[in-house]
């Protein structure tokens, strides 16, 4: 699996996410999309746009240096301002990093590749997706699926315990 | 360090004035440390059974959906909610600061990764009179716990 990822970061279409602050711990791994790349680490022309994804970045950087994360108990209920939440149906393993502040917020969609190893594939403003099983919601889900298979068809998102077995350090509410 | 990290803290350390976004970048950074630093402590004491989310609740006075909410994540959190949820644990902070451009000296001086000489952007200090809970604390930080508690100023004068 880690190979298919090298495959597509030497394409262009994956990007390692590394802190730009020097000597920032790389404890878990998260790759971006083409598209995320432009969103996360380009330039906006838009000062509102470029300070919102600043915070993002700050957001996913956290990920990355291994900082404590709180992950919601379970696809139904609770965790409503968890960082991290697996979206139902559980089996389809699209996971949801949730950047809430400064509003709007924006929701992050990707799959685990392996434990620590996080693909983010796309995003959606929060407003967007409206309330919880919405279309919008099941569209998202279904988007990150199709890039999911596009660039690994051959594999299936990592799967396993949940959540021991997807990442450390982490905080369940 | 590579080209976007130094474009990245050109922006920051060169600026006259610093943009909107980079600040936007650090505010973020400064509440997710935080939430690392004081939730990291908190499960430590939750797992050696010293504390639970209801007893933290109860000693500052809060109902449990709102400690639930704070564990959550710092995107509501003020200076009073950090003070409330270290003293909640018998804890305060202490601090040390860490200059963007020695980081970066270090990086370009040594390839060294500066986090291993970094003193720590704050540390624990217990209140506890218990000095093996502070030790495996400071030692789970990558912090030298004081061996003994530090003397209040009214001491320290007098052995003088």
């Amino acid at each position: 699996m880690l190979d298919e990822v090298k495959y597509w970061c030497d394409q262009g279409s994956l990007t390692l996410l590394v802190p730009p602050i020097p000597g920032s711990p790389l404890i878990r791994k998260m790759y971006l999309s083409a598209e995320l790349h432009r969103q996360v680490l380009e330039p906006h022309a838009d000062m509102d746009e470029a300070t919102r994804w600043d915070s993002l970045r700050s957001d996913l950087d956290d990920y990355v240096e291994g900082r404590m994360i709180s992950v919601a108990r379970d696809s139904f209920k609770g965790g409503k301002t968890a960082y991290l939440k697996r979206l139902h149906p559980p089996g389809d393993e699209v996971w949801e990093i949730r950047s809430r502040h400064p509003k709007p917020g924006i929701r992050i969609f990707g799959r685990f590749a392996e434990k620590d190893v996080f693909v983010a594939l796309q995003w959606s403003n929060r407003s967007n997706l409206k309330g919880p099983g919405s279309r919008e919601w099941r569209d998202a889900i279904e988007r990150c699926k199709t890039e999911w298979r596009r660039m690994f068809y051959a594999y299936k998102p990592f799967t396993g315990n949940y959540p021991d077995e997807y990442f450390s350090n982490f905080i369940l509410v | 360090m590579n080209t976007s990290q130094t474009s990245f803290l050109s922006d920051v350390l060169d600026a006259r004035e610093i943009p909107r976004n980079k600040l936007a970048y650090f505010r973020a950074r400064l509440r997710n440390r935080l939430y690392d630093f004081i939730i990291t402590a908190f499960v430590r004491e939750q797992e050696n059974g010293k504390l639970s989310r209801k007893q933290l609740a109860e000693r500052i006075g809060r109902r449990p959906e709102q400690i639930t909410r704070w564990l959550s994540g710092p995107s509501n959190w003020t200076l009073d909610t950090i003070s409330d949820l270290l003293i909640a644990m018998g804890a305060e902070a202490e601090f040390a600061l860490a200059f963007l451009k020695d980081k970066v000296s270090v990086e370009k001086n040594s390839g060294a990764s500066f986090e291993a000489q970094s003193v720590g952007v704050a540390a624990i200090e217990l209140l506890s009179p218990v000095q093996a809970a502070r030790s495996t604390v400071a030692s789970q930080l990558g912090l030298q716990a004081r061996s003994e508690p530090r003397k209040p100023l009214w001491a320290q004068s007098l052995a003088a």
